[in-house]
């Protein structure tokens, strides 16, 4: 879940088309928030900057912006998947596939997500 | 000096994870992972749930099909008959020997024997592994009237897989209440309140005394002299672990394999891990076996540390999913021997609960229907050891993750 480092020459403008996100300071350290896209998104603040992912595991239907948040890991509550929250990469079973990643980037207190960005894309068809 | 050679028995979760452990955990030599099953290690909870409903099958469970990335030597279809204690060779049906420096048991079990007449009937069924699965899954679509004996895990996940798909479904139970063993009689009778208030008939306290047909299972006989009548049965009385390799060996074994917290068995270069394994208790004070998802994919990681002599991963509670009908039920830590049992939510009145099982002020356990944020809250409560008031796990305004969290913090340096 890239993180697009947010120094002083990037500019509102250059987000047009990002999704705002909201305000950073309304989400804790080691927390997420779900946006309500199809399929839904989930914005992580990790002690080192703000990531984003599809929200629904890739194991099972359940929301990953729920889980359980730790080192940089984001657990799916229901079966225990755990993904790396930077790089999308399933760290256990019963998951196997990497969770889908977008470029974040905060601007004057604000996060953004570039829904054009992802990576490691298989549902893209979805977003239309 | 030649490489190394680390063989692994039993290509199930254990087994694989173990070999892709060796190769995280930087291990150079060989590691061969042979497998009875002819197929890719595959992920076996489904088997009751979504491959019965005919949603999932092999290729969605399959864990891992490339290997040249990772360098294990994998072999399917064959099975290992012995491992000569005093050279360590691994001999194979095939006749293929492989002379290994370590040797990691991942046998896993096998349905356990009953002794009942009419059970090589067709239309009586195990369910242990995807063969079975998906030969049992057409003739439960079929909708007709299915017998499961054994009211476990396994046996009400198909009672419920069965009767979401139409069947008439009867368990039969030996025991007064069903998975009392694990759950306790509460959270065991909730259960089975669940199954009755869907449609499932329980027998409980009723053994089966035959199964009978002619050409085909027609009727399962109870040992009151009840006779129900039957399409399909699914026999899930528990496992018995595949201790034989390690009996072999002079390995110590005791419903299980032996091992120490660190896999390891009483000897120097055999490591166990999975089903087959009995091990020190979360809690540490008993032997147990813990037949869990969880507890082959970690224990299979603390096995691969050991064999390499390196530190163990952290270990985390005991944990435990079951999903039946739209019950996501998980446990976590240690249900029994608790002091007073807290109840956030109403258990009598919903699907939406979790009961933590306090020993003194700490948090030994929990069960929780619905309620997964609960369990992963109450797991790291359990792992910090730090006490819990009673207002904090009632009040639903409290964030019991939160809470977790915050003690996390704070104990950090």
């Amino acid at each position: 879940m890239t993180m697009t480092d947010t120094d002083a020459t990037t500019t509102i403008e250059d987000l047009t088309d990002w999704y705002d996100a909201g305000p950073a300071d309304e989400i804790d350290v080691d927390a997420a928030v779900v946006l309500p896209l199809r399929p839904p998104v989930a914005v992580y603040h990790l002690d080192d900057g703000f990531y984003a992912s599809d929200d629904t595991c890739t194991h099972s239907e359940y929301s990953l912006g729920e889980g359980w948040i730790e080192d940089g890991t984001v657990e799916c509550e229901l079966h225990a998947a755990k993904f790396d929250i930077r790089t999308g990469e399933a760290l256990t079973l019963p998951a196997t596939d990497a969770v889908v990643t977008y470029p974040v980037a905060v601007v004057d207190g604000n996060v953004y997500v570039d829904l054009r960005g992802r990576t490691g894309c298989i549902v893209d068809q979805l977003r239309g | 000096m030649s490489r190394q050679v680390f063989t692994i028995v039993g290509a199930s979760l254990a087994g694989l994870r173990a070999a892709e452990a060796l190769r995280s955990r930087g291990f150079d030599g060989r590691v061969v992972l042979v497998g009875e099953e002819r197929h890719a290690p595959y992920e076996r909870p489904p088997l009751s749930k979504g491959v019965l409903h005919g949603t999932v099958g092999l290729a969605e469970l399959t864990l891992r099909d490339a290997w040249d990335d990772v360098e294990i030597e994998f072999v399917p279809g064959d099975r290992v008959v012995e491992v000569v204690a005093a050279e360590r060779d691994v001999v194979l049906a095939s006749g293929r020997r492989v002379r290994s420096d370590q040797v990691l048991l991942a046998t896993g079990g096998r349905p356990r024997d009953v002794d009942l007449p009419g059970l090589d009937l067709p239309g009586v069924f195990t369910l242990r592994d995807i063969d079975e699965a998906l030969e049992l899954a057409p003739l439960l679509a079929q909708g007709g009237r299915l017998v499961v004996i054994g009211g476990g895990f396994i046996g009400l996940e198909v009672a419920a897989s069965a009767r979401m798909l139409g069947c008439e479904v009867t368990v039969v139970e030996a025991a007064t209440v069903p998975l009392a063993r694990g759950l306790g009689p509460e959270w065991g009778g909730y259960v089975a309140e669940q199954h009755l208030e869907r449609g499932v008939r329980i027998g409980m306290g009723v053994g089966v005394r035959a199964l009978r047909g002619s050409g085909h299972l027609q009727e399962v006989e109870l040992e009151d002299g009840t006779v129900l009548q039957a399409d399909l049965a699914v026999v899930g009385v528990g496992m018995t672990p595949r201790t034989e390799l390690a009996e072999g060996l002079g390995l110590r074994t005791d419903g299980g394999i032996v091992v120490d917290a660190r896999a390891r068995t009483s000897n120097s270069h055999v490591f166990a891990a999975g089903d087959v394994t009995v091990q020190p208790s979360w809690s540490g004070d008993r032997m147990v076996r813990y037949e869990s998802f969880q507890n082959a994919q970690d224990q299979a990681a603390v096995a691969a540390a050991a064999m390499l002599d390196q530190e163990p991963p952290r270990r985390e509670p005991p944990w435990f999913w079951s999903d039946q009908f739209d019950l996501n039920i998980q446990t976590a830590g240690e249900l029994g021997g608790a002091d007073e049992v807290i109840v956030r939510g109403d258990h009598r009145a919903g699907t939406s609960f979790a009961a933590f099982h306090l020993q003194g002020d700490r948090v030994a356990g929990v069960f929780a229907v619905n309620r997964p944020k609960e369990v992963r809250a109450g797991m790291k409560l359990m792992e910090v050891d730090l006490p819990v008031t009673v207002d904090e796990l009632i009040d639903e305004s409290v964030d019991l993750r939160r809470l977790a969290k915050k003690v996390v913090a704070h104990r950090r340096p």
